[in-house]
């Protein structure tokens, strides 16, 4: 077993290098915590707290109702008035407002001639997206005054009863906060393992490491151990913190939950140490990882749905760890997946860790020879 | 000119051939101002995408009647929806739940009976809660998609009535409503920052980890200016980097640039004395490489991507989280920028804008001239 014992030391030497130094030990252990709070609160896609602009020229009924409508609505914070359409679209401009009504003069009149009353609505394409569910909003908005003014046949049909299932309310946070768990280990383990080698080698202790009775593979594994620690601990961090502060629900089972954490910190972790071996200076190797961990977040479906990319997008997403961590993630937090679905997400991230770990590790003999 | 041949202007020159040097040594900046920018800005053009299309959607028609399938096929026809029909519901809840599936529209028996009944039975319609903004776009479609269906009915017999009101939107600057157009601006933003903060960040940390900043700070040069003659090289490649950014997104995703040239240069510079006094007051204070870039990546790429605008509004978060979001430079950056992009220059949003980043970078400045001169008492 002295291999092993061999192993336990590098491992040991490497947690020192790491976690001695103060300021290193808090933005690791402490940096995480807090990106938890910050970023999680901060991501959501929901549009709340919005201004909207008003151009009224319509002394009637129907301006009188929508208006009334718009400010009992929830996610509208404030009305603001604007004498000319050139006035709102000025304020547009400097982001004032996000969006403007422009009521015309003949609304009223034409919606009791029984014609159709057309508001007109300005909205800042800059931010497209809130834009468009503004839109949706006061679409809603103007359908619901409209029927209130003049009932539709056609309106008394069956509606959509909609379900949504895991989540019922559709709390943008039961999305997010399990994500983190996949987005920020995966951050802090491919920075700590991509230092590992390369700060060796810019301090010229590479050789001394060299020089040491112990075979490459063994000093690789050794070098592995403290970004795994620090992605596992997090990890588990988050999976006590999440439920407790934020209400999320674990529904499925924790065990299969840490299994797949144990198998994702491989891989990530095989990531960076590749990079690490490629690296020559500390600052190659940090460089080199960013450029290696936002494509992976941004391909991972966190930012964005991996449904809304190209296909061979959505190819080189299967193949990402982070994706599958994210599913995983979500079906145990929130869907109480089956141990045969889980393992369907692991499997594919155990096959990374395979090919990174043994590309490091082939690297690193070369190198070494 | 009589101040070239000054003492000062040739130490300061020889400190700025010293920092290019260093700068172009090691090929990982290349790739951090060519190769990231690139990167970047393709990400954000061509993977990150907010527009939903096609949804998988599953479909158990229950009625089998002439309206039913009709229905079934105003679903398939809509472009927001990719509709595969089953003969039950269990096998596409198991879809559901494996997240091959993002819901599942159920048409009820006795649907086509109840439209002639006038007790109407209702679609139920059961989304994937745990992608919360793809589920709320799939029940805002599918109930667009039932009113025009029902209104093509109405109209077939002949009793459809006109809505009282109807919107006409129009999205100023960017009537195609590319997300393209919000999301690459945003990319740029998260370029300057990473140059700034976070490449000047590493190189100086180096050299305070080596000692050699000692060694410079005991050059006959006055501080300050061996501190701005060190950022000039910086400054250059993230402006470098900036017109390689501009130009992909213009030439290659089709974004319009509606400013000026001018108005691009003033925003960025200002922006980038912001990030480069906040990578320098990093490395400053903490002297060393890895510290730095985890520092860097906290307080300089993460903000700038999740707290400056770009992605997520701002008048959505939290109030406490708001108010963090002033100390983020980049929330300065985003307006102006989407706007020099889509408006053009619209100098009563860029000037608060830019007398705000420039205080920003004087209070960097600030705090690094004293964090200096205390390491050297």
């Amino acid at each position: 077993m002295s291999w092993l014992t061999r192993m336990a030391a590098i491992a040991l030497k490497e947690l020192k290098v790491v976690l001695l130094d103060k300021r290193a030990r808090t933005t690791l252990i402490l940096s995480p915590i807090l990106q938890l709070a910050l970023f999680g609160l901060a991501t959501t896609l929901e549009v709340k707290n919005i201004d909207v602009g008003v151009v009224n020229r319509d002394a009637g009924i129907a301006s009188e109702r929508f208006i009334a409508t718009l400010g009992g609505s929830r996610n509208i914070r404030s009305l603001e008035y604007y004498p000319t359409t050139a006035a709102l679209a000025e304020a547009i401009e400097h982001r004032r407002v996000i969006a403007g009504v422009v009521l015309p003069p003949d609304l009223s009149n034409r919606v009791a001639r029984g014609r159709t009353g057309e508001i007109g609505v300005l909205l800042d394409g800059r931010r497209i997206n809130a834009a468009q569910i503004v839109s949706g909003y006061l679409g809603e908005m103007a359908a619901r005054t409209g029927a209130e003014l003049r009932p539709l046949p056609q309106a008394t049909g069956p509606q959509i009863v909609a379900a949504n299932w895991y989540n019922p309310n559709l709390d943008y946070r039961w999305f997010t906060m399990p994500a983190m768990i996949t987005v920020i280990t995966a951050v802090l383990m491919v920075s700590v393992s991509a230092q590992s080698v390369a700060r060796e080698r810019e301090l010229g202790t590479y050789d001394e490491l060299m020089a040491l009775p112990l075979r490459p593979v063994e000093i690789l594994v050794g070098k592995t151990a403290p970004a795994f620690l620090v992605g596992l601990v997090n990890a588990v961090l988050y999976t006590v913190l999440i439920p407790l502060l934020y209400g999320v629900p674990l529904v499925g089972s924790v065990g299969l939950l840490l299994l797949s954490i144990f198998c994702f910190s491989l891989a990530v972790t095989g990531i960076g140490l590749s990079i690490s071996t490629l690296a020559q200076t500390q600052q190659q190797a940090f460089l080199g990882g960013f450029l290696v961990t936002v494509p992976l977040i941004l391909l991972s479906g966190y930012a964005s749905p991996i449904d809304n990319m190209p296909d061979w997008l959505q190819w080189l997403a299967r193949a990402n760890p982070l994706s599958h961590m994210l599913a995983i993630c979500h079906g145990t937090f929130l869907k109480n997946w089956s141990a045969a679905l889980v393992f369907s997400h692991i499997w594919p991230m155990l096959m990374v860790a395979v090919v990174t770990l043994s590309t490091a590790t082939v690297l690193f003999r070369a190198r070494s020879e | 000119m009589s101040f070239m041949r000054s003492p000062g202007w040739h130490r300061a020159a020889a400190i700025r051939a010293k920092e290019w040097g260093q700068v172009w040594r090691d090929p990982s900046t290349f790739g951090l101002v060519v190769v990231m920018p690139l990167l970047l800005i393709f990400l954000f053009g061509s993977a990150v995408s907010l527009d939903t299309n096609g949804s998988r959607t599953g479909l158990v028609d229950h009625d089998r009647s002439r309206a039913s399938r009709s229905l079934a096929a105003a679903f398939a026809d809509n472009r927001y929806f990719a509709v595969k029909e089953g003969s039950a519901i269990a096998p596409l809840e198991a879809e559901l739940e494996a997240g091959k599936l993002r819901g599942i529209l159920v048409i009820p028996d006795g649907f086509e009976r109840g439209l002639a009944t006038r007790r109407p039975a209702d679609l139920q319609l059961i989304t994937d809660g745990s992608q919360p903004n793809t589920a709320a776009f799939l029940t805002g479609h599918a109930r667009g998609a039932l009113a025009a269906w029902q209104e093509a009915q109405a109209r077939e017999r002949g009793i459809a009535v006109e809505p009282a009101l109807a919107l006409l939107p129009r999205y100023q600057y960017n009537p195609g409503l590319e997300s393209r157009f919000m999301l690459v601006p945003g990319a740029i933003a998260i370029v300057m920052a990473m140059i700034g903060s976070l490449l000047t960040a590493l190189i100086m940390a180096r050299e305070y980890e080596r000692g050699t900043m000692e060694g410079l700070l005991s050059t006959p040069i006055s501080i300050p200016a061996l501190v701005l003659n060190k950022l000039v090289p910086y400054f250059v490649l993230g402006l470098a980097s900036t017109g390689i950014c501009v130009a992909f997104a213009v030439f290659f995703y089709g974004l319009p640039f509606r400013g000026s040239i001018f108005g691009l240069f003033a925003i960025s510079a200002s922006f980038l004395t912001a990030v480069l006094g906040q990578g320098l007051l990093i490395s400053a204070a903490t002297k060393n490489q890895f510290v730095s870039t985890q520092f860097a990546l906290l307080s300089g790429f993460l903000p700038s991507l999740l707290l400056s605008g770009f992605l997520f509004e701002i008048d959505s978060m939290p109030r406490p989280i708001q108010w963090l979001t002033y100390i983020v430079p980049a929330r300065y950056l985003i307006p102006s920028l989407q706007s020099v992009f889509l408006v053009g220059d619209v100098w009563t949003l860029f000037l608060p804008n830019i007398a705000i980043l420039l205080a920003f970078g004087g209070f960097f400045f600030f705090r690094v001239m004293r964090a200096i001169t205390r390491t050297i008492a």
